[in-house]
């Protein structure tokens, strides 16, 4: 009896290794370790990172290697300071930025720094620690910010001195020059570059969150060409194809109530198609601070949903969300109990995403395939800057 | 010597007894001969008689058009002007097909004034962005993004839709062919996740709309241009909508009959406004290629006639004539540069004048030459006699009546208010918002 007993139980002990999944492993890493490895070989790189070794194992034991997770380095600007994060580390300092005014918005391509200040626009090679100015503009900006467009490659800029007017134009980074625009008699940010590179599309900004069109920009005429009508509120984005425009709309329901949903615009053949729209889920629920981001290849848009945007610091979280554009799929990609995180930047190669408190702190890092999270500490008035 | 003038008194005998013997014959021959000389010299007689009573001539039609923000009417054949409105928010006007009532905006609502009843009334209190009259006028159609496309009956003041609004779909670009029979549309739907835009037309009769065309592909965009008149063909560019701005680059013209069918484009491409395309009466399309060539296209014979290269003279609306044998148009002068040049040098419009080109010749007519002026969007007469068309200077927009060949030149309407922008969009003006010319019996 004991030996069929016996018996019974070896072979549920073999089936159910072989039924493990051979994942499980991966996934259930404590992060401390990771950590612990990363901060002892005091590895710099994601490349560094990836080719390490775990220390502080025994040797003559052959183990498993075990997988590390490889953080990307998300830099930001803490003052006049660059700074650098890799997982939930302790931020690092990078370089120290001269003194030249307020900064309002950054942009890194390789380890070059490009500053959006308001007397003009900055450029700084980190290796080298040189600085130059690329323009000077004529009047100190309010604000403004600047999109960096890799495929042309050229920085976009947009900064406005009146509420009444918008200065555009991009600096081309292979051709080394500035191409400053005559100031457009409206107020509004830049979406992005069109497809061909020959304009760039603008969402009009003014007092009224909802807003019906967005402005088509002749880079050579250097005035509004069309303006194509859309639909949305709030939050708008452009993805990186340069083609679907995403905007977060109500519409009511069957019953009159408003509903809350994506629009998905194919904004080059506008006005001639209809967007494709998606409801969100939860309802009734909104799309939450931070807005909508696109994946680096175009194919998922990531957004905080929540109970109600209108009263946010007291409402209900219910997490990080994505939108997998083509089935129409909806996903909670990590459980994110805070309402007011909003997303700031997604890596470039689109595994991870840095959500950033807006009155403390905290900031966060969403490893996008799992969901996993890592907590780290930013400045509340950090200007993000990108990623190495 | 004798013999001599025995010959020649042989022949003075001979032509008497001739004319006596041959007289009625003669006289017959001699008439004939006149009047083939006559029947040969016809056109050009026809021409002088023309000329000579032409301001006899009635039913030149009237024109409406806008000053200080009303609509007024210029009679051409009365020679006299009549004010519509009176508080300046008014442009747009377009007349009924039979001359009765003319449609016009006042801000953005569409009203009408009926002449008959002296009335005007308001027909959509939403924003209207399109309207058109019905063959018969006894009804108006019109788009507003609040009610759909709706079909207003005049005799009872009622309206029905004809595409209710919906959010399945959206529908832009409306054109109805010149003889107010046909109209067709763009729409644009969602159908498995894709994003579709197709050319349809709507069938009053059947309250019905049929597809002519359909496609997914955002290369192949079908964007609407004209409608031949009585509605058998419709010219359309594919838009390939990674060319960002069309203004610029051009698009292939393509032609495509009304049930449906092969579409036949052009190999050179068209700047995609209806202001550099034209359909006679007879179903031939005119267009300027972004090389500025004036070409002529049969679509039931796919063939392309180049007529003229008018390169750097910025040629625009093409406006066949009745005949269908002589094409005007607007550009500027040969060799007076590129139009950034005429533009500068002018200062405040294109320095474009009107031309007539013959179509079996290919002879060119130039028939405005006044340095002061722009002008523009030359129309003919039903009788293809009398041409009118809009001028720019630095102080004015006006309106001008000339004969076919140029004479007798004379403004009609001194002032076109709220003056448009000079150069327009891209170097055109969408006149219709300032000027319509009712011409009866205009085909």
């Amino acid at each position: 009896m004991v030996k069929h007993i016996f018996l019974l139980w070896f072979g549920l002990c073999v089936l159910l290794s072989a039924c493990m999944p051979q994942e499980v492993g991966r996934e259930t890493i404590p992060s401390e370790e990771i950590l612990f490895t990363s901060t002892a070989s005091e590895e710099k790189t994601p490349a560094e990172l990836a080719s390490s070794t775990p220390t502080g194992t025994p040797s003559g034991i052959n183990l498993t290697p075990i997988p590390t997770i490889i953080f990307p380095i998300f830099v930001y600007l803490e003052g006049e300071v660059l700074m650098e994060q890799i997982g939930s580390n302790a931020p690092e300092h990078i370089i120290d930025l001269p003194e030249s005014g307020p900064i309002k918005d950054a942009v890194l391509v390789g380890e070059t720094l490009h500053l959006l200040r308001e007397q003009g626009i900055q450029r700084i090679r980190l290796s080298e620690g040189k600085s130059d100015i690329l323009l000077r503009f004529d009047m100190p900006i309010l604000e403004g910010g600047m999109i960096f467009a890799a495929d042309y490659p050229r920085i976009l800029y947009y900064a406005t001195e009146s509420t009444q007017e918008t200065l555009i134009g991009y600096f081309g980074l292979d051709e080394d020059t500035v191409h400053p625009m005559p100031s457009l008699p409206q107020n509004f940010h830049i979406l992005g570059m069109t497809k061909d590179g020959q304009g760039l599309y603008g969402l009009p900004i003014g007092q009224d969150p909802e807003f019906g069109k967005v402005l088509l920009i002749d880079l050579e005429q250097g005035d509004i060409a069309r303006e194509l009508p859309i639909q949305g509120i709030l939050f708008a984005a452009l993805a990186p194809d340069a083609r679907r425009l995403a905007t977060f709309a109500q519409r009511p329901d069957p019953s009159g109530r408003l509903e809350s949903v994506i629009h998905l615009y194919d904004l080059p053949s506008l006005p001639l198609t209809l967007p494709r729209v998606f409801a969100l889920p939860n309802a009734p629920s909104y799309v939450g601070f931070g807005g909508l981001r696109w994946s680096p290849d175009s194919q998922r848009l990531y957004f905080m949903l929540i109970e109600n945007i209108y009263e946010a610091s007291a409402t209900t979280s219910y997490g990080l969300w994505r939108l997998a554009v083509e089935s129409g799929a909806t996903d909670q990609v990590a459980p994110i109990s805070d309402p007011i995180f909003h997303m700031t930047s997604i890596s470039p190669d689109g595994e991870w995403i840095v959500l950033m408190h807006e009155t403390s702190d905290e900031a966060i890092l969403v490893q996008l395939q799992t969901g996993e999270v890592q907590s780290f500490s930013v400045p509340v008035n950090a200007i993000v800057a990108g990623w190495r | 010597m004798a013999s001599k003038i025995i010959i020649v008194g042989q022949k003075n005998h001979d032509n008497g007894f001739l004319s006596q013997r041959v007289k009625v014959p003669a006289i017959c021959f001699f008439i004939i001969t006149c009047l083939a000389l006559l029947a040969a010299c016809r056109p050009v007689l026809d021409i002088q008689i023309t000329l000579e009573t032409d301001e006899l001539e009635p039913m030149l039609g009237k024109v409406a058009y806008v000053v200080g923000g009303d609509v007024w009417i210029y009679d051409l054949d009365a020679t006299q002007t009549v004010r519509l409105t009176q508080d300046g928010y008014n442009s747009n006007p377009q007349w009924a097909f039979d001359g009765s009532k003319i449609a016009y905006r006042k801000k953005d609502q569409l009203w009408v004034m009926d002449l008959t009843a002296k009335q005007a009334f308001p027909v959509s209190e939403l924003p209207v962005e399109w309207f058109a009259w019905s063959s018969s006028s006894s009804y108006l159609i019109y788009f507003s993004r609040g009610e759909g496309l709706i079909i207003w009956d005049v005799t009872n003041n009622t309206a029905r839709p004809a595409i209710p609004f919906s959010s399945d779909y959206s529908v832009e670009n409306f054109i109805w062919d010149s003889q107010g029979e046909t109209l067709v549309f763009n729409k644009g739907s969602v159908v498995d996740g894709l994003y579709v835009v197709s050319l349809e037309k709507l069938d009053l009769e059947q309250k019905d709309t049929v597809t002519i065309i359909t496609t997914s592909d955002m290369r192949e965009v079908p964007l609407l241009g004209e409608v031949s008149p009585g509605g058998q063909w419709i010219a359309f560019w594919r838009w390939d909508t990674e060319i960002t701005f069309f203004e610029k680059e051009g698009l292939p013209l393509c032609t495509i009959s009304v049930p449906g069918g092969q579409a036949q484009c052009t190999a050179s491409k068209t700047i995609p406004s209806n202001e550099f395309l034209g359909w006679s009466l007879n179903g031939q399309l005119a267009y300027f290629t972004t090389e500025q060539n004036l070409v002529v296209a049969d679509p039931k014979r796919p063939s392309e006639q180049f007529l003229v290269d008018l390169a750097y003279q910025s040629p625009i609306y093409p406006e066949w004539a009745p005949d269908g044998e002589r094409i005007a148009y607007s550009a500027t002068s040969v060799g007076a540069g590129k139009s950034s040049d005429v533009q500068n040098q002018g200062d405040v419009c294109i320095q474009r004048r009107i031309w007539v080109i013959e179509v079996g010749s290919k002879r060119l007519h130039q028939l405005t030459n006044d340095g002061r002026f722009c002008d523009e969007l030359p129309f003919w007469s039903v009788d293809g006699k009398h041409i009118l068309f809009a001028r720019l200077d630095k102080e004015n927009t006006s309106l001008w009546f000339m004969r076919s060949n140029g004479d007798g030149l004379r403004q009609i309407v001194s002032e076109l208010t709220p003056k448009p922008e000079p150069l327009g969009e891209y170097g055109y003006i969408d006149w219709s918002a300032w000027w319509d010319w009712w011409r009866p019996n205009h085909p």
